[in-house]
């Protein structure tokens, strides 16, 4: 079966009418995040199945939304919101999915599943009120024999459930998000379920189930028929009643044994499931120590970092204070300083008095110097030297005077100065010391939070390991380390369970095994009457023989085709992760299965690793199937996995391109500029390229984001 | 069908086996057997449970054993 091509119309991120051509072989549609590759598998998805794929959620039918999604999505949320947004009010709106499929004898089908949404007058347009939004309508148009027909609602779901059966749904489109539950490396019930699902073993088991359930009956024919052939013959009477009771008594007990085997096989998981449990815990007892000291230890640093957090907030306004008294502090001192000088520089003066003003008087009225006998005469240097001297004197003078005036005062004062001039240098002692008090609490913090940053590193590698752990054990030995006692006495019960189920099982296998034998000297007596009588068989005789043969030979050729199976997927899923992982140096190991449908967890791989071994199960066992059903189902994948790099993705791009039929895929990790990009895009059996771009209608100062963007599909091949 | 051809022939060559060895096929009509054989992988690949198509493969099986010589 192929897709043909895909019609979106106003479905989430695409807005109007766009169509996508595809043909056989990859088809790639390439787009970085948010430009439309999750909706265009949902596009796929919806238009067959009713549902869009919400993160953290699953599935989720739209008609029932917001009911079956955890967050509280809108009905018409999934409506291009572009056009939910030109809608006028009492107008419409139609989105739908359309797509045309061939299937493997040619037939084409055309599937369009539709919803419409009317705009009510409400003015929030946004606002969940204001759409009432009809369930949506399902179509599917195909060829017959006798022309095309038309099937809606139910019937049309029948026929998608024909195409596509709900066990193979998964399988073929899958997100990366989901891989985990496809294959998982500790449930071996994952790979029974994918064989169950995805493989041609199915086959074998119903070709088993067949040949057993016409024995029975036919067993039943031959049985009726000769006893009324032998009415009247005791013996055979008596015989065919004892054949009859060994047989339904075998039945029973073949049912019986299936159940306890069934037991066993939830009891030996279970028990495997425990010991792994209890290994985990027992093996890291040091890593528990590590873990619960890195945590007592980030621990004991935020309670440290509180403490510091607390002294600085109580000390931050006390701080403020004094930083802004600070100025007021240095003017005081300013003030006191300068009272000082003064108080020193009045007695320093005190030459200018010497000689007194009488004398200097006295020179200038006899014009000469009574010292020297120099001439002071008006306009003479020392006429004007002897005035100057005379002005300096008259200034001291009042200074000297008002000194005097406010001595008293003045002591006082120079008392009061005496007695506070040390308090600014205390504060400021003061000051300093708490500003440094409160420089190396934040030289603490620091240093604690890069002893913080230290352990949070640790913490996170220590729950790496621990997500490693519990990968391979499927216990965490930190949060279920109490648990031991428990899971042993869980382990205990377990194996005293399975020892009573493996007595059950051969005390079984004895009741049959007897019983047969019983049987067998009753058909031997019932042919040695038939002998003497010249034969009592009948038709059925020779069917019921055929049969019982062909049962026999069933069993084996099933238990042969499993074990082959399960062989196979292991060589082909080699073959894959060998080229995926081409790329890589260092260890990859390689994919290993057992009989038992166990793959073996690698602990020495990493994320990726383990994701593509994964991808190469699922791929090994879908190509497989194409093998031996000669019929492909479109194998489609948004983000195969999201541990992929870009090499990664290339190789894997080109390891799957052959193996389907028709494969679409959506990636982010290619880039088109790329040499790889040309490489890849002219390879064989690549058919189609689209790149996913986004459209902006809106002018710059509006936000994209709310109503404005739309996905645009750009065809490269 | 790939797989319809792969489950009779491994059902042919467990009966080639048996042959071989000597075991359970005392009155058998090989050809007959064969010829079941066939009619059963065949069953197997149709579409419909197992439950019903007991009742095909009776019809069958009593058409090859009245026919097949």
């Amino acid at each position: 079966m192929i897709i043909k091509n895909i019609i979106i119309e106003n479905f989430q991120s695409y807005y109007n009418a766009q169509t996508l051509e595809f043909s056989n072989g990859l088809n790639l549609i390439i787009g970085n995040g948010g430009k439309g590759k999750s909706k265009l598998f949902n596009a796929f998805y919806w238009v067959l199945f009713g549902e869009i794929y919400i993160n953290d959620t699953g599935w989720c039918a739209t008609d029932t939304l917001p009911h079956s999604a955890k967050f509280a999505m809108k009905r018409h949320d999934f409506i291009n919101k572009k056009a939910l947004f030109e809608t006028e009010e009492g107008a419409s709106i139609r989105t739908s999915v359309h797509i045309e499929l061939e299937d493997d004898q040619g037939m084409t089908y055309e599937i369009e599943r539709s919803v419409s949404a009317k705009r009510l007058a409400i003015d929030n347009w946004e606002s969940e009120n204001s759409w009432d939004v009809a369930s949506n309508v399902l179509k599917v148009s195909h060829d017959s024999r006798t022309g095309t027909k038309v099937k809606i609602g139910i019937m049309a779901t029948d026929t998608i459930n024909e195409l596509f059966p709900e066990g193979i749904r998964n399988y073929i489109w899958f997100q990366g998000e989901s891989l985990d539950s496809l294959i998982n490396f500790r449930n071996k019930e994952t790979l029974k379920a994918a064989v169950k699902h995805i493989s041609y073993f199915p086959f074998y088991e119903k070709l088993s189930e067949i040949i057993s359930k016409s024995k029975t009956k036919i067993e039943n024919l031959e049985t009726a028929k000769i006893r009324d052939n032998n009415k009247n013959d005791k013996n055979v009477k008596g015989l065919l009643a004892t054949i009859d009771s060994l047989r339904h008594k075998i039945g029973r007990e073949l049912e019986n044994k299936d159940q306890i085997e069934t037991n066993i096989s939830k009891i030996q998981i279970a028990l495997t499931e425990d010991e792994g449990k209890m290994s985990g815990l027992a093996s890291f007892t040091n890593l528990v120590n590590d873990y619960s000291n890195c945590e007592q230890n980030i621990k004991d640093i935020l309670n440290q970092l509180t403490i510091l957090d607390d002294y600085q907030r109580n000390q931050i306004p006390n701080l403020w204070i004094l930083k802004g008294i600070s100025p007021m502090i240095e003017q005081c001192q300013n003030i006191i300083k300068d009272h000082t000088e003064v108080q020193n520089t009045i007695p320093e003066k005190k030459y200018l008095d010497n000689p007194g003003r009488a004398k200097l008087d006295e020179i200038l009225k006899d014009e000469i110097c009574f010292v020297c006998g120099s001439d002071v005469k008006e306009g003479s240097n020392a006429h004007a030297w002897i005035s100057n001297r005379l002005k300096e004197q008259e200034g001291y003078l009042r200074e000297l005077e008002d000194y005097r005036d406010n001595l008293e005062f003045s002591k006082q004062f120079e008392r009061f100065v005496g007695s506070i001039q040390d308090y600014p240098n205390s504060l400021k002692i003061s000051l300093e010391s708490i500003e440094k008090q409160y420089s190396d609490s934040e030289e603490k913090i620091e240093k604690l939070l890069a002893q913080k940053r230290q352990y949070l590193e640790k913490k996170k590698k220590l729950d790496e390991q621990l997500e490693e752990i519990k990968k391979k054990y499927g216990v965490n030995p930190i949060s279920q380390g109490n648990n031991g006692e428990i899971i042993a006495s869980t382990i205990k019960v377990s194996r005293s369970s399975l020892e009573r189920e493996q007595r059950r099982l051969t005390s079984s296998q004895q009741i049959i095994t007897q019983s047969k034998v019983e049987l067998k000297v009753a058909e031997k007596d019932l042919e040695k009457i038939g002998n003497k009588r010249g034969g009592i068989s009948v038709n059925e005789t020779e069917w019921k023989n055929i049969s019982s043969f062909l049962e026999d030979i069933c069993k084996r050729v099933q238990e042969n085709a499993r074990k082959d199976l399960l062989s196979k997927i292991e060589n082909r899923a080699n073959e894959f992760y060998k080229k995926f992982t081409e790329h890589d140096n260092g260890y990859k190991g390689e994919v290993k299965i057992g009989n038992d449908y166990s793959i073996e967890f690698d602990a020495g791989l990493n994320t990726s690793h383990e994701d593509r071994k994964k991808m190469s199960i699922i791929n090994a066992m879908l190509s497989l199937n194409q093998d031996a059903i000669g019929t492909f189902y479109p194998f489609i994948s948004d983000a195969p996995t999201s541990s992929f790099d870009g090499p990664t993705t290339h190789n894997y791009l080109l390891g799957i391109k052959d193996i389907f039929g028709q494969s679409i895929i959506m990636t982010k990790d290619i880039n088109i500029e790329s040499e790889s990009y040309i490489n890849l895009a002219n390879e064989s059996n690549i058919g189609r390229i689209f790149l996913l771009e986004s459209e902006l209608f809106c002018s710059e100062d509006k936000n994209p984001e709310l109503h404005e963007v739309s996905t645009k599909i750009r065809a490269l091949k | 069908m790939a797989i319809q051809d792969e489950m009779y022939k491994s059902i042919e060559k467990e009966i080639e086996h048996m042959i071989e060895t000597g075991k359970e096929i005392r009155t058998l009509n090989i050809t007959r057997v064969k010829e079941v054989a066939k009619m059963l992988t065949t069953l197997s690949t149709e579409v419909g449970d197992p439950d019903t198509l007991t009742n095909q493969y009776i019809a069958n099986i009593k058409n090859i054993c009245n026919t097949q010589p």
